[in-house]
C-alpha cells in the first residue's frame, strides 16, 4: 500500500527471490562450512607433514574464494537488492528494527573478505600458525555472519514478542532462532563436504583422491545426527500457526516437503559411498551429483520455511503484499473500505464502470503480483484462477484468507472485488460475466381434471413433499442426491362426516409423457453401485419405484406414499423441473377409478456449482451437471481437505458426499469426526457468501426468482423469500454449525471462526438445529391461532421444530388426520402458487380442481370440498377462513 | 496525481539520524575510494595492458591484479553506506529503485560477470582474451556507476517517479534530469584521475624500494591523476551549473557552509593536482582522500538541497533502543582490531604469492 510495486509477469511470483536465494543461499553456507574445512583440513595436513594435502587445500582454497567471495557475495547482495525490488515495504520493516544488526554483520563481512583474501594470497609465505590463525579468523567471522543472519531470517517467520514489544532483541532471539542456527550450521558442514567432494573427485593420483574424498565424505556424515535432532528441534519450536501452515495448510508446499524428506537421507547415502573406494568416473558424477542433490536439499527447506510463514512476510506482522497487520485490521471492520483510495500507488481511487478493468489491473499489481506471476514458473495466477467464473473469483475473494488462510484476505470494498474479478477473468482467460438464457413463461395447456361438488362421491389430494427435490446428476464423480422424489395422497370420501379411505384402494401414479425413460437422461443407474452400494435395474429407483406406479399405504398418517421415485427433470431431454404426475384412486376389487387428480413432482438438476466453479450446464444452458464442473468440485475438496476423490472417481469409484459426511435425510452415519452434510456446505460456502441475501441461496439451490426453476413459488413468494424462514446464509450455518462444535468437531470450530450471525446479535443467541429434522416451524410466525403475520417483520429463523414430527411436511391438522400439505401443497409451493415457466397454474390443479380458486383445500370457509355442507366450527384448526 | 502523494510512508529510527548520517558520510567516503581505485585502476590497467612492454605494461599488469580484490573492497565497503541510506531515506531510495527495477536488479548479474572477468584478466593465461576481459570489466563498472547515478537523483525527485504509472515494467531511467550526465561524468572521470593516482601510488612504493622500471610506471600513470583532475573539475562546473537554481545557489553564497565547501573542495583538488604533477605522490592521496570527504558533504548539501521542502531525515520519528547501537559499535571496534591483527600478520608474510 506504500510503494509501487514492479510489473514482472511470468518472473513475477517471487521468481527472482527463489533464483537468488536459493543459489546464493547454497553457496553462503558453503561460505561457512568451507571455513572450517580449510582451516581443519590445513591443520591436518600440517599435523601430518602432508604438502600434497596442503597443496590441495591451497588449490580449494582458490575454488572456495572464486565461489564464494564471487558468487557468494555478490548474490548476497543480489538477494538485498531483489528484495527491496520486491517487497520494499518489509525491506524497510527489516532494515529499520534490525539496522544495527545488519551493520554488524556488515562488520563480519569485512572480517571475512580480508581474511580470506589473506588466507589465500599468503597461503605460501606466513608462517603455519600464522596462516592457521587466519584460517580461524575467517571461519569465526563467517560463522557469526550466519548467526546474524539467522536471527533476522527466524524472525520473519517466528517473531514472538516482538510483535508486542517491537525490541530489537525479542525480535532477533526469536522462538526459532537457536534451533535454526544449529540446523544450518549443521548444513554448512554437510555442503562444506559435498565440495569437498567436488574438488577432491578432481585428484589425479588415486590413493590421495580416495583419501580427500573419504575426509570430506565425513563432512557430509558427521553433522547427520545434529542435523536430525535439530530439525526436529526447529520444527518442536514452531508455533501452532506456522506448524500447521507447514505440515497441514500450505498445500501447494507438500512436493518440496516430500523432497527434503527424501534427500536427507539420500544425503546421508551418498556420504556413505563417497566413503567406498570408487572409480574416479564414479566419484566424479557422484560429487556432481551431491551438489545438485545438496542444493535441491537446502532449496526445498528454505521453500518450506518460506511458506511456514504465509500469507505473511513478516509473521503477524506484514502479509506478502505489504499490508501491515494493522491496515488489514482496518479493512477487516470496514468491509466497505476502499484499498486503492487507501493506496498511495493507486491511479484509480474509485471503481467506476469505466475504469472497471484499469482499477483491477491496479488492484492486481498491488495485492496479487507479490505472490502471483502470469504465465510464469511460480504460483502462476493463469492455471489457479482457471476453474472459476466471475461470480466465483468473486466469491473466492471474499472468502479468501478465513478459512483457508495461506493466502491474504482480499482487501477493499465489494466494487473493487468485482473490478478485480473482472481483471483477472477477462485479461487472463477471455471470459466476460456469465449470463445465463433469460427464462421465458411457457404457454402450458394445463388439463384441470373433472370434478362435480354435488355429485363426485370422492376427493383426492396428491402432493409432493417438499416442494422441490434436488438432483445431482454428476454421477460419474460424486453425488449429493439421487433422483428421489417422493409423492403423497390421501382420498377422502365427502359426507358431512368425511371419512379418509385407507382400506380397499390403491392410489396410482404415472407419470407425464417425456418423463418415462430416466435412465435415458441421467447416468445414475451405470454408477449406483458405487454410490450408493446398490444394484437397482434401469429405471428404478432407490425406493424400489420406477417413475409411475402404485403407492402404498402409510397408515400411522392415512395416507398413500410413494418414496424414492426417480424421476427426473428432463422431458425428452428438455429442462423441466415440474413433472406433471396424473394421480387416480382405485377400487382394489374392482378396479373402478374412484378419483383423479394431478400433482407435480418437483424435481430440479438447477444446482448451481458451475456459477462459482465454472464447467457450464449440462442441459439447455440451464441445469444439470457436466463433467468439468463435477471434476472440478471434487479438485477443490481435494486440495482443501487432502483427499483424493477425483483419483477415486477418475478409477471409476465415485462416492456419494454423505457416505463421509454424515446426513439424517439420507440415513448416512459417515464420519463421525466429520462436518454433517448440510452443516459442511453451508458452512463452507457461507464463508465465500458473505454478505447476501437470498441471492447467496440462489448461488447454489434452484431458487434464484429469474432462473429456470424458481422453487419458492407458494404464496410465501409474493412478499417474503428464503431467508425470512432460514435466515441469511450465515445465520443458516451457524445455526447448523453450533451442534457440531458443541460436539467438539474442529471443522465447525474453524468455520465458525469466519461467520458472524445476521439476524440475530451474537454466536451465543443462534440456536442450533439438525439438519433436515429442525426446520423453520410454521407456528412461529403463524402462532397457534394460525394468524397471518405481518411479512414486514416475519422471521421464522432460530425457532426451529423440536423433531421431525413437527415439520410441516410430516404434520397433521388438529384431528391428526388430514396432512397439512393435502391441503395448503407442499413446501416451498403452498397454496395459491405461481409457477413462472411452465403453466402458472401448474402447481395449483387440486384447489381449481376441487374450489375453482387457487386457495388452499377448504379455505375461505369452503368446507362443501369435503363436508358438501357448510360446517359451524373449524375442526383441523383455529382461523380457517382469512381473507387470502 | 500529486508526486508528493506518491512518497511512501517511513519507518522509525532506533537512534537520532545524526547517527546515521554520519555513519553514511563516511563510509560512503570510504565506498567511494575503494570505487575509484576500482574503476580508475581497471581503465588504467586496460590501457596499459595493451602495451607489450614499457612502463604502461607494468602499470596496467600491476593494476589489474589488484583489481579483483578491490571489486570486494568495493562491494563490500558499499554496503554499509548503502544501509544507512536506506535508513534515512528508504521510502525515498525503493521506490526509485523499484521504478528502474529492471536496470538496478541487472546489476547483479553484471556485477557477478564483472567481477570474474577481473579475475580472469589478472589469473587468466589466454592473453589475447585480457583486453577484451578488460574492456567488460570497465564497461560493466561504467554502466553500474551510471544505474547508481540514475537512482540516487531519481530518488531526490518524486515528479520523476510518476511515469511507473505509464510503464510499471521497471524499464524507466531518469535521463530527464538536468544533472545526470555531469554527475556521472563526473563520477567516472574521477575515478579515472583517483585509478590514476592508485596505480601511480602501487609503483610509487615498489620505485621507493628501488625499482627503476616502477618509478616510469608510476610517471606513465600520474597523468591520468592529473590530467583527469583537471577534466573533473571542467565536469563538476557542468554539474554546479545543471543543478536547480536553489541548490546551486546555496554554494555560490547562499549557505555559507555549502560555500565554504565548494571552495574547500576546489582548493583541495587543485592542491592535489599540484602534488600530481610534482610526483608527491604520497601526498596528493592524502590531499585526494580530503577531497572526496569534502565532495562527499557537498553531495549531502545536495541532497538535502533536492529535498527540500519534501523530506529531511530530521523528522523521522525515533523510538529510542540504544542497546543494538552498542553492539555495533563494540563489534566495530574489535572487527577494526581484528583486521589491523590480520593485516600486521599479512604484512609480516612478505610479498603476495
Amino acid at each position: 500500500m506504500n510503494y509501487p510495486v514492479w510489473e514482472l509477469g511470468a518472473l513475477g511470483g517471487g521468481f527472482w527471490i527463489a533464483l537468488v536465494a536459493t543459489l546464493h543461499v547454497f553457496v553462503a553456507h558453503f561460505a561457512v562450512g568451507g571455513g572450517l574445512w580449510l582451516v581443519l583440513t590445513e591443520r591436518k595436513a600440517r599435523n601430518e607433514n602432508d604438502t600434497a594435502l596442503l597443496g590441495y587445500v591451497k588449490s580449494h582454497a582458490r575454488f572456495f574464494l572464486l565461489l564464494t567471495m564471487v558468487f557468494g557475495g555478490m548474490s548476497g547482495v543480489g538477494i538485498w537488492w531483489t528484495i527491496a525490488l520486491l517487497n520494499p515495504a518489509a525491506t524497510s520493516s527489516l532494515i529499520h528494527t534490525f539496522v544495527f544488526g545488519w551493520a554488524t554483520e556488515w562488520v563480519c563481512f569485512v572480517g571475512e573478505i580480508v581474511a580470506l583474501l589473506i588466507y589465500y594470497y599468503k597461503f605460501d609465505t606466513m608462517r603455519a600458525r600464522e596462516h592457521m590463525i587466519l584460517g580461524w579468523f575467517y571461519f569465526v567471522f563467517a560463522w557469526l555472519s550466519l548467526f546474524l543472519i539467522n536471527g533476522i531470517i527466524g524472525f520473519m517467520l517466528t517473531p514472538g514478542t516482538w510483535l508486542e514489544t517491537g525490541g530489537f532483541w525479542q525480535g532477533f532471539f526469536n522462538e526459532s532462532f537457536w534451533p535454526a542456527l544449529v540446523f544450518r550450521s549443521a548444513i554448512a558442514f554437510m555442503i562444506a563436504g559435498m565440495f569437498g567432494l567436488l574438488t577432491g573427485a578432481w585428484q589425479k593420483d588415486h590413493a590421495f583422491r580416495q583419501r580427500v574424498v573419504r575426509w570430506s565424505a565425513r563432512w557430509m556424515i558427521a553433522p547427520f545426527v545434529v542435523l536430525l535432532a535439530s530439525g526436529w528441534w526447529y520444527m518442536q519450536a514452531m508455533p501452532p500457526a506456522q506448524e500447521s501452515m507447514i505440515l497441514e495448510r500450505a498445500r501447494e508446499i507438500a512436493p518440496y516437503m516430500r523432497w527434503f524428506l527424501w534427500l536427507t537421507p539420500l544425503l546421508l547415502v551418498i556420504g556413505v559411498l563417497a566413503t567406498l573406494k570408487l572409480p574416479q568416473g564414479a566419484q566424479k558424477g557422484l560429487a556432481i551429483g551431491v551438489i545438485a542433490i545438496g542444493l535441491l536439499h537446502l532449496g526445498s527447506f528454505e521453500f518450506i520455511r518460506e511458506a511456514g510463514r504465509r500469507p505473511w512476510v513478516i509473521h503477524g506482522f506484514m502479509y506478502s503484499n505489504a499490508v501491515t497487520a494493522e491496515e488489514a485490521a482496518g479493512f477487516e471492520a470496514d468491509r466497505e473500505k476502499s484499498f486503492l483510495a487507501s493506496a498511495r500507488w493507486a491511479e484509480h481511487e474509485r471503481v467506476t464502470e469505466a475504469n472497471l478493468m484499469e482499477a483491477g489491473r491496479e488492484l492486481f499489481l498491488l495485492q496479487c503480483t507479490p505472490c502471483h506471476s502470469v504465465g510464469g514458473p511460480l504460483n502462476d495466477i493463469v492455471p489457479l484462477s482457471h476453474d472459476f467464473t466471475h461470480a466465483g473469483f468473486e466469491a473466492q475473494l471474499v472468502g479468501q484468507g478465513r478459512t483457508t488462510d495461506y493466502m491474504p484476505p482480499f482487501f477493499g470494498n465489494a466494487d473493487e472485488r468485482r473490478a478485480l474479478a473482472a481483471y483477472v477473468m477477462q485479461e487472463f482467460h477471455g471470459r466476460t460475466p456469465e449470463a445465463r438464457p433469460a427464462s421465458e413463461s411457457r404457454e402450458v395447456a394445463l388439463e384441470i381434471p373433472p370434478f362435480d361438488a354435488e355429485n363426485d362421491e370422492y376427493v383426492l389430494l396428491a402432493w409432493n413433499n417438499l416442494g422441490m427435490h434436488c438432483l445431482s446428476d454428476s454421477d460419474p464423480w460424486w453425488v449429493i442426491l439421487p433422483p428421489a422424489n417422493d409423492l403423497h395422497a390421501q382420498l377422502i370420501r365427502r359426507g358431512e362426516v368425511p371419512e379418509v379411505v385407507t382400506d380397499g384402494v390403491q392410489i396410482d401414479f404415472t407419470v407425464e409423457k417425456g418423463f418415462e425413460r430416466p435412465e435415458r437422461e441421467v447416468s445414475f443407474w451405470q454408477f449406483v453401485r458405487s454410490n450408493f452400494g446398490a444394484e437397482l435395474e434401469e429405471g428404478v429407483g432407490l425406493g424400489g419405484h420406477r417413475v409411475s406406479g402404485t403407492m402404498e399405504l402409510d397408515e400411522d398418517r392415512s395416507m398413500f406414499a410413494a418414496a424414492l421415485i426417480p424421476v427426473v427433470p428432463y422431458q425428452d431431454g428438455e429442462y423441466n423441473p415440474y413433472p406433471l404426475y396424473d394421480i387416480e384412486a382405485k377400487d382394489t376389487e374392482t378396479g373402478e377409478v374412484l378419483a383423479r387428480t394431478k400433482a407435480v413432482a418437483p424435481t430440479s438438476s438447477e444446482m448451481g456449482c458451475t456459477k462459482c466453479h465454472g464447467g457450464g450446464w449440462r442441459v439447455g444452458g440451464v441445469a444439470g451437471f457436466t463433467d468439468e464442473t463435477s471434476r472440478r468440485v471434487l479438485a477443490v475438496h481435494d486440495k482443501h481437505s487432502g483427499t483424493d476423490l477425483l483419483a477415486e472417481a477418475e478409477a471409476g469409484n465415485p462416492r456419494i458426499c454423505q457416505s463421509c459426511h454424515q446426513d439424517p435425510v439420507l440415513g448416512t452415519e459417515g464420519d463421525p469426526e466429520l462436518l454433517n452434510f448440510p452443516a459442511a456446505m453451508h458452512g463452507w460456502h457461507a464463508v465465500y457468501l458473505t454478505g447476501r441475501g437470498a441471492d447467496a441461496c440462489a448461488m447454489c439451490h434452484p431458487a434464484d426468482p429469474a432462473g429456470p426453476t424458481t422453487c419458492l413459488r407458494g404464496g410465501h413468494a409474493r412478499q417474503l423469500d428464503c431467508t425470512h424462514c432460514h435466515g441469511t446464509l450465515e445465520d443458516h450455518a451457524l445455526s447448523l454449525l453450533k451442534p457440531e462444535a458443541e460436539a467438539g468437531k474442529e471443522g465447525a470450530k474453524r468455520l465458525m471462526a469466519h461467520l458472524q450471525p445476521r439476524t440475530v446479535a451474537t454466536v451465543d443467541d443462534v440456536i442450533g438445529r439438525t439438519p433436515w429434522l429442525q426446520e423453520p416451524d410454521c407456528i412461529s410466525c403463524h402462532t397457534e391461532d394460525y394468524t397471518r403475520p405481518d411479512p414486514a417483520t416475519a422471521s421464522a429463523f432460530n425457532e426451529w421444530t423440536s423433531g421431525p414430527e413437527e415439520l410441516f411436511r410430516m404434520r397433521a391438522d388438529e384431528t391428526g388426520i388430514m396432512q397439512c400439505e393435502a391441503c395448503h401443497g407442499s413446501t416451498h409451493a403452498n397454496y395459491p402458487t405461481l409457477n413462472r415457466w411452465f403453466g402458472a397454474d401448474r402447481d395449483n390443479i387440486q384447489p381449481l380442481q376441487y374450489q375453482g380458486n387457487r386457495l388452499p383445500i377448504g379455505a375461505g370457509g369452503n368446507c362443501k370440498v369435503c363436508h358438501g355442507v357448510d360446517m359451524e366450527f373449524a375442526v383441523h384448526h383455529a382461523n380457517m377462513s382469512p381473507e387470502m | 496525481m500529486a508526486p508528493e502523494a506518491l512518497i511512501p510512508r517511513p519507518d522509525t529510527l532506533q537512534v537520532g539520524w545524526g547517527w546515521f548520517q554520519i555513519l553514511l558520510t563516511v563510509t560512503f567516503v570510504l565506498h567511494i575510494l575503494f570505487m575509484n581505485a576500482l574503476l580508475g585502476g581497471a581503465f588504467v590497467s586496460l590501457l596499459g595492458g595493451m602495451r607489450r612492454s614499457g612502463a604502461g605494461q607494468v602499470a596496467g599488469h600491476d593494476a589489474s591484479h589488484r583489481v579483483p580484490t578491490l571489486v570486494a573492497l568495493t562491494v563490500n565497503a558499499g554496503v554499509a553506506p548503502l544501509l544507512f541510506l536506506q535508513v534515512l531515506y528508504g521510502h525515498l531510495f525503493y521506490t526509485s529503485s523499484v521504478v528502474m527495477a529492471g536496470w538496478w536488479l541487472a546489476i547483479i548479474p553484471l556485477l557477478i560477470i564483472g567481477y570474474y572477468a577481473a579475475y580472469g584478466v589478472a589469473w587468466g593465461s589466454n592473453r589475447a582474451l585480457r583486453p577484451v576481459l578488460a574492456t567488460g570489466v570497465v564497461l560493466i563498472l561504467a554502466f553500474i556507476g551510471f544505474m547508481f547515478v540514475n537512482n540516487n537523483t531519481m530518488a531526490l525527485v518524486p515528479a520523476h517517479w510518476t511515469g511507473w504509472f505509464e510503464t510499471s515494467d521497471g524499464s524507466l531511467l531518469n535521463l530527464s534530469e538536468p544533472t545526470i550526465w555531469p554527475r556521472w561524468l563526473h563520477m567516472m572521470i574521477g575515478a579515472v584521475a583517483v585509478g590514476g593516482l592508485f596505480v601511480a601510488l602501487i609503483q610509487d612504493n615498489k620505485a621507493r624500494r628501488g625499482d627503476a622500471e616502477a618509478a616510469k610506471a608510476r610517471d606513465w600513470a600520474l597523468p591520468f591523476f592529473t590530467h583527469g583532475s583537471l577534466a573533473q573539475m571542467a565536469v563538476g562546473l557542468w554539474w554546479l551549473m545543471a543543478l536547480p537554481d536553489p541548490v546551486m545557489k546555496q554554494f555560490m553564497g547562499g549557505s555559507p557552509f555549502a560555500s565554504i565547501l565548494l571552495v574547500a573542495g576546489i582548493g583541495l583538488g587543485v592542491w592535489a593536482v599540484v602534488l600530481g604533477f610534482q610526483k608527491k605522490v604520497r601526498l596528493a592521496a592524502g590531499a585526494v582522500v580530503a577531497t572526496v570527504l569534502v565532495m562527499a558533504l557537498m553531495r549531502e548539501v545536495v541532497r538535502f538541497g533536492y529535498l527540500d521542502g519534501v523530506f529531511h531525515p530530521r523528522d523521522l520519528a525515533v523510538e529510542p533502543q540504544l542497546s543494538p547501537l552498542i553492539l555495533f559499535l563494540a563489534v566495530f571496534v574489535i572487527g577494526i582490531g581484528c583486521v589491523a591483527y590480520m593485516l600486521r600478520l599479512a604484512a609480516r608474510a612478505g610479498k603476495e604469492a
